[in-house]
């Protein structure tokens, strides 16, 4: 709104009457938009009009002889611009920034992707730039159509792309198909086959015929549940069934026991570059890294107008923090355990729903570094569906 | 004239219709304690930061409060702002 006002032009005027109310009653009455209305100390009314406003109250004024009107105030661009009427070269200037903005704003200067979850940004604007669709690409010359069934195509994963412009900003929409769920037709055969080697200790099975039994030792590829089923004249099935067994993990982990630690000086060092149309433009004169160590922190910010028109100009700062490497020593007690912690939330999520029954650990140390070693007996589901062998080994097991 | 515009709002009243717009009584519409909405109104009697005074006709509409501003004023309707306190209705 204040934008619209600044460039329709704003009148700050006092109205002197006898009786201001009925200033205010004559305004209304012509149809006057005003706002901010105040009785000022000597007793006049002052409100903001538009330009066509106070030129109605002029002639309002005129017209009834009941009030004076007094200008206390002008503002916007129209009055901007008759006051700069006769300068010429500041006249040219302004058309031809307002010219450039214009220009600026058809070609794409920023470019969002947005609803990739495990597709990265990069692959996306790669294949972008592949089909000539990049930063400093004019907006009118992108065939949308044509540019988002070849990323389509060319990723595979996307199932779902769309291209919106805003502006100078190019936002890039896409979703990700989700893929297919490993699982087998229910009326294909398949077989239960140990996918861990353990010693079973439980077994239900829903379909199919049991090949191993309760007690047997089985290794990782071994059938648990057959897809024939050798009664009358035998047939196959869709094996399925819960194959629960113990299973032995050793995982190892280990720790240096001296680590660095970075220890920081409290000097920094900033420069300062700029990025016009795509062109890095450095503020600075000596280049490299000013310290032995330190970590460089990247900041960039485009410009935009207000409205969210994206420039085609970007500041970088980059700010280096001088750091000292100190090394640092970790008790082996506290080696022990964060790396025993670790290695438990190791098992766990190999386990996968499973139990743990019993678990021990052996420390090593040599004085440079702990070294821990889990060995944990564990109660698991080991039976997962595959399909039977090509071979046609339908071998009844029992 | 006071006469003919009391029949007609018995007549109203007879026969349950709303008389605001066929008579042009005066309608105010308070929302919440920051805004003010009079239609109908003959104009402004007296106005500043804590009382705005509008005619209504046969009465005179006065809002209290504070910080009060006339937002918006045609020759029917009048929008305050600002923190309303009371609306007194004076014959």
């Amino acid at each position: 709104m204040a934008a619209l006002n600044f460039l329709l032009g704003t009148v700050r005027v006092g109205l002197r009457c006898d009786y201001s109310e009925r200033a205010v009653n004559i305004c209304a009455r012509n149809h006057v938009d005003f706002r901010d209305l105040r009785r000022s100390p000597d007793g006049a009314a002052e409100m903001t009009v538009d330009i066509r406003g106070y030129m109605t109250l002029r002639r309002a004024a005129r017209d009834t002889g009941a009030f004076t009107v007094r200008i206390i105030r002008r503002r916007g661009a129209p009055f901007f611009l008759w006051r700069i009427r006769k300068r010429y070269v500041l006249l040219i200037g302004m058309a031809v920034c307002f010219f450039l903005i214009g220009l600026s704003s058809v070609y794409v200067w920023q470019i969002d992707v947005v609803g990739n979850e495990s597709v990265p940004s990069s692959e996306i604007l790669a294949a972008l730039k592949a089909e000539g669709v990049d930063i400093g690409t004019c907006v009118l010359d992108i065939p949308q159509r044509q540019v988002t069934n070849r990323i389509l195509m060319k990723l595979p994963q996307l199932s779902f792309v769309t291209l919106n412009t805003h502006g100078s900003r190019l936002e890039v929409i896409v979703r990700e198909g989700r893929p297919r769920p490993d699982t087998y037709d229910p009326e294909e055969p398949a077989c239960v086959k140990a996918v861990k080697g353990g010693i079973i200790t439980e077994m239900t099975v829903n379909e199919g015929w049991a090949t191993a039994r309760v007690g047997d030792t089985v290794t990782p590829g071994d059938e648990l549940i057959s897809s024939y089923v050798p009664l009358g004249t035998g047939r196959t099935v869709h094996a399925m069934g819960s194959v629960r067994a113990r299973t032995w993990y050793e995982m190892r982990a280990t720790m240096p026991v001296e680590t660095v630690k970075k220890e920081y000086t409290g000097k920094k060092r900033t420069r300062r570059a700029i990025i016009l149309g795509g062109k890095r433009i450095n503020l600075y004169i000596s280049g490299g890294n000013p310290y032995g160590c330190c970590d460089k922190i990247i900041m960039y910010k485009d410009v935009t107008l207000p409205g969210g028109a994206v420039m085609p100009l970007t500041f970088v700062t980059e700010v280096y923090e001088e750091y000292r490497p100190v090394q640092t020593g970790v008790s082996p007690e506290d080696a022990q355990r964060m790396l025993k912690a670790r290695l438990l939330d190791r098992l766990e999520d190999t386990i996968d729903g499973g139990s743990v029954t019993s678990v021990e650990y052996d420390v090593a140390e040599d004085g440079q570094s702990v070294t821990v070693i889990l060995r944990a007996e564990c109660l698991e589901e080991i039976g997962a569906q595959f399909p039977p062998e090509a071979d046609g080994e339908n071998t009844g097991g029992e | 004239m006071k006469r003919k515009r009391m029949s007609l709002t018995r007549a109203a009243e007879v026969f349950d219709v709303p008389g605001q717009p066929a008579l042009g009584v005066a309608r105010i519409t308070v929302t919440g304690s920051r805004r003010a909405h009079i239609e109908n109104h003959r104009g402004l009697i007296e106005y500043g930061p804590e009382i705005i005074g509008v005619s209504a006709g046969d009465m005179t509409i006065k809002l209290r409060g504070r910080e009060l501003e006339i937002t918006a004023m045609s020759d029917m309707e009048l929008v305050v702002t600002g923190e309303i306190s009371a609306v007194e209705l004076l014959d």
